[in-house]
This record gives structure tokens, C-alpha cells and sequence, in this order.
């Protein structure tokens, strides 16, 4: 390129920075030096710098934008305007937002007359036929069941040998208790006894005697019979409930113008007996005892029944259990479930 | 662009672009106008804008923003070295920033830009030719006719101090 007064303006600046090749430098210098007039003043025009000055932008805060600016914000803000999904400062917020745009308040109002009124009028018409019965045979069949197994306890559950509370038992009420000997009975012994000879009455505990540090066992005093026998000591009929597990021995006796009171002293046992049981685990126990046993036949009525609540109790686990009462015999059977609860004494003589 | 992108383009371009462009035009409601008018084109073509090359489309944006608001509105002021002493005179400059700052006001449109540009932002001379819709030659030629001007601005001066 030929350097001329016309365009030599353009390699000044490249020139002066030294950015010129060789070639080109030489030629622009040949053309300064025949015009000199048009040299550059190199010293003179490389200290016309223009530093930066300190100028802020006021109100620069007013260029950012915020969600709302956005489609899809504004969209996304005014259906949750319209449809109450705002928070109170978000609402304040959009609300300052939409009073300086005008087009988007608009639009928001456009989408709260969106909203769609329910059309009352319009009912299906065969709502009758949806309807569900009520769960009668469900419930049928859990009453159905109760009975079964309520039914099967009372008939099949075996009468388990013990002391049974009988206030009309005559054979304990004609059982004179000396009031000078009085017999002692653990419940060890009392089971052995009360095998075949149901002459011991278990009464409701009604007075207590409380020495320390022993205890006192349960004594009722049962009133004695009006006529005398031939000797002029006065009978009493003396009930005790005296837990199996507990061993007691006789301490001493009060003799009282009106009763007799006896003072035992009983170990505290090591385990105590559980309030419910299990009825399954019941039944293993009566039914092992009862398939070992030379007195009945393998497949006998009473083994059948006892298989077939052990199958009842299998199935109802643990809702099906045995309360024991102060004495630690299994007093009743009941059976807890969301449907049905009940509860039956157990009848020991069957 | 993200939204979080445009805001932070603000933050950091907005003072600068309002320098140039108030420098540019010695008008602070126009340049306010002008970088206000820039960040909305910015804001509405921001779906097709690189991240990275904000502050280059902001410049070229506010360049051509201001030209047309300038030619709008027919302020453009043409320099003539010799009108200012008696300014300077009443004025009474104090340091050389000054009066240079008062020498590119009386600089040609395209030449005050331009070197606006080279001073202020330090970008090449491709880079304001891209900004100016110019030839490399061409900011050359503004630029270098720009320092020759303000040359004789302030060899005028010290004559009359």
C-alpha cells in the first residue's frame, strides 16, 4: 500500500506505538520526510490520556429485574395471586412490582376472572346406585366367629383342678376350723389335696390382718352355724387364699372375742405370674398334658375339642388371652379385637 | 441469559456504560435514558446473548442508542480549538485531566467515542471498531485526529496561561 497525505493518518498511531512492520515503517518515514509538516509529535500526543473519572449512575438499582419480569414469572405470580398461593410479603411485593407495570397488572387481572365457577346444576344422576351397603356380613361373620370360639371355650375349656370360689360349698361349710389348731394349707399341699375332694372354699377377701414385718394372709370369717354341736366351742368356717407359688408357715394366733386370726408368714415368690396369658399357651400345656395322659383315648371328644380352640386360639394370638385373678388361677377369657371385644369367666367345674 | 446473569451485568457494566455515554453526550438525562434504553434491548434479546460478551453488546448497544438519540434530538457538538480559551478563562482549570476532559467534550461525535473507548475501557482498536460499526482504519484515523485536537487544545492553553 502506497502511503499518501490521504491515508497516512491510519499508520500514525502504529507507527508511534511501534506496532508497524519494518517495511511499512520505512515507507511512512520516507513520507514524513517529505512532508515534515504532517510529522507526528511523538512526545506531544502520547500524553493525551484521558483517565476515568468517578461518575455513578444514579438510580441504577431501577435496571434490575426481578422473576416477575419474566413470562413465565409474571404467568407464575399471577395464578398464585389469583389463587391465594402467595405469602404476605410475596403478595405485598408483586403488588409494589405490578403498580409500575401497568400492562402486567392487566394481565394478572386477566387470569383472576380465569377462574371457573362450579355449575351446581349439573349432578350425576345415578349417585343412589353408587352407594355402598353397610358391612353387615363382615360383622356377621366376626359375631359368628365370637360365638364359635365363645362357645367352644365354654364347652370345651377344662376344668382345672384348684380352689374354686363356692360360698355355697356345704362340704367347706360343714369343715369345723379349731380355733386353737387351725390347719395351715400351702398352695402346693392345698392342690394336692383339693384333687378329688372339693372341701375347701376360697372366699372374697374381706379382712385383712397386716403385722410387720410378716404378712398376713387373707382370712374371711364366715358366719358360723347358729346351732352349736355338742361342744360348746363356737365353729367357725375359715376360707384363705393363699397364692400357689407361696410357701407359708403359721406364726401365731390371735384369739379374739369374736374370731380367730391367723398370722402365716409366706415366702415372696422369685416370679410373679403374669395378669393375662396367652390362651394358645394355655391350651399347648392342657393339650400336651392331656395327649399324654393314660385317662383319655388319642382321638377322645375332649382331645378333638381341645385341637380345634387350640386352632381358634392359634388364629386369634394374642387377643385371645387368660386373666388371672389374686390367686393366680385363670379367671376369665377375652378376646380384644377392632371389632369385637368380650370377655367370659371360665366355668372350672367343666 | 439468565435472569441472574442480566442483574449481575448491571451491577458491574452500568456505571461504565453511563460514564461513556455521558461523556459522549453531555447529557445526563439523555445518557440515563440511553443506558436505560440499552439494559431493555439487552433484556428483551437476552434469549440469543452470549454471558460472556455482555459488556461488548452493552457498549455497541449504548453506541448506537445514543448516536440515534443524538441525531434525534441534532446536539451534536463540533469542536473548534480556537473557541475555547475564553471558557478556560473563565473557568479556570486547575489540573490537565480537566482541561482535557473539557477538550474532548469539543471533540467531533465519532472521535470523542472512540477515544472515550481507548481511554476509558482500554479496548483494542478492533474491538471500537466492532463497537462503532467502524474499520480498524477508521478508529485509527478518529483517534489519532482526536489526539492531534487535543494537543492543540492544550498547547492553545499554555500560550494564553
Amino acid at each position: 500500500m502506497r502511503i499518501t497525505t490521504e491515508n497516512y493518518e491510519e499508520f500514525v498511531l502504529d507507527y508511534l506505538e511501534g506496532n508497524l512492520d519494518p517495511e511499512t515503517r520505512k515507507e511512512l518515514e520516507a513520507f514524513f520526510a517529505e512532508y515534515p509538516r504532517l510529522s507526528p509529535d511523538e512526545e506531544g500526543l502520547s500524553g493525551f490520556r484521558l483517565q476515568p473519572e468517578a461518575l455513578p449512575m444514579t438510580g441504577k438499582e431501577a435496571l434490575h429485574k426481578s422473576l416477575y419480569d419474566t413470562t413465565e414469572g409474571l404467568e407464575e405470580a399471577a395464578i398464585a395471586l389469583s389463587e391465594g398461593d402467595l405469602s404476605k410479603e410475596e403478595a405485598a411485593g408483586f403488588q409494589q412490582w405490578l403498580e409500575n407495570h401497568a400492562e402486567a397488572e392487566e394481565m394478572v387481572n386477566q387470569f383472576s376472572s380465569l377462574k371457573l365457577q362450579p355449575n351446581t346444576q349439573i349432578v350425576f344422576p345415578d349417585k343412589a346406585n353408587l352407594k355402598r351397603k353397610s358391612r353387615v356380613l363382615p360383622i356377621w361373620w366376626s359375631v359368628a366367629a365370637a360365638a364359635v370360639l365363645a362357645l367352644g371355650i365354654f364347652l370345651f375349656y377344662p376344668e382345672k383342678d384348684g380352689t374354686v370360689q363356692q360360698l355355697s360349698n356345704p362340704e367347706v361349710a360343714e369343715a369345723p376350723v379349731s380355733a386353737v389348731q387351725p390347719e395351715v394349707v400351702s398352695g402346693k399341699k392345698e392342690n394336692e389335696r383339693g384333687k378329688g375332694e372339693d372341701n375347701e372354699i376360697k372366699l372374697p377377701k374381706e379382712n385383712v390382718v397386716t403385722e410387720r414385718p410378716v404378712r398376713v394372709a387373707e382370712v374371711r370369717q364366715v358366719k358360723a352355724k347358729t346351732e352349736p354341736k355338742e361342744t360348746q366351742i363356737v365353729p367357725e368356717r375359715v376360707a384363705m387364699n393363699i397364692p400357689d407359688p407361696m410357701i407359708a408357715r403359721v406364726i401365731r394366733f390371735d384369739t379374739r372375742p369374736e374370731k380367730v386370726v391367723m398370722v402365716i408368714d409366706y415366702e415372696t415368690p422369685q416370679k410373679t405370674l403374669a395378669e393375662e396369658v396367652p390362651v394358645v399357651d394355655l391350651l399347648d400345656k392342657k393339650l400336651a398334658n392331656s395327649l399324654h395322659s393314660g385317662d383319655r383315648e388319642l382321638l377322645s371328644p375332649d382331645n378333638i375339642a381341645l385341637g380345634g380352640l387350640q386352632l381358634i386360639a392359634r388364629a386369634s394370638g394374642d387377643r385371645l388371652v387368660g386373666k388371672r385373678g389374686n390367686d393366680g388361677e385363670i379367671k376369665s377369657i377375652s378376646f380384644h379385637s377392632r371389632l369385637i371385644s368380650f370377655s367370659l369367666p371360665v366355668n372350672k367345674n367343666r | 441469559m439468565t435472569l441472574d446473569e442480566y442483574n449481575r451485568a448491571v451491577d458491574e457494566w452500568a456505571d461504565r456504560i453511563y460514564r461513556f455515554v455521558v461523556k459522549s453526550m453531555h447529557d445526563e438525562d439523555g445518557a440515563r435514558d440511553v443506558v436505560q434504553d440499552s439494559y431493555e434491548k439487552m433484556w428483551r434479546h437476552r434469549e440469543n446473548i452470549d454471558g460472556t460478551k455482555v459488556k461488548t453488546y452493552l457498549f455497541t448497544t449504548a453506541y448506537h442508542t445514543m448516536i440515534d438519540h443524538l441525531r434525534k434530538n441534532k446536539r451534536e457538538v463540533v469542536g473548534d480549538p480556537s473557541e475555547h480559551v475564553t471558557r478556560h478563562e473563565r473557568n479556570g482549570f486547575s489540573d490537565l485531566q480537566e482541561v482535557l476532559h473539557e477538550a474532548v467534550s469539543r471533540l467531533p461525535e465519532k472521535q470523542r467515542s472512540v477515544v472515550l473507548l481507548r481511554d476509558y475501557e482500554g479496548y483494542s482498536y478492533r474491538e471500537i471498531a466492532e463497537i462503532s460499526d467502524l474499520t480498524e482504519a477508521q478508529v485509527k484515523v478518529y483517534i489519532y485526529r482526536a489526539r492531534v485536537f487535543l494537543k492543540k487544545y492544550i498547547g492553545s492553553i499554555d500560550v494564553v496561561v
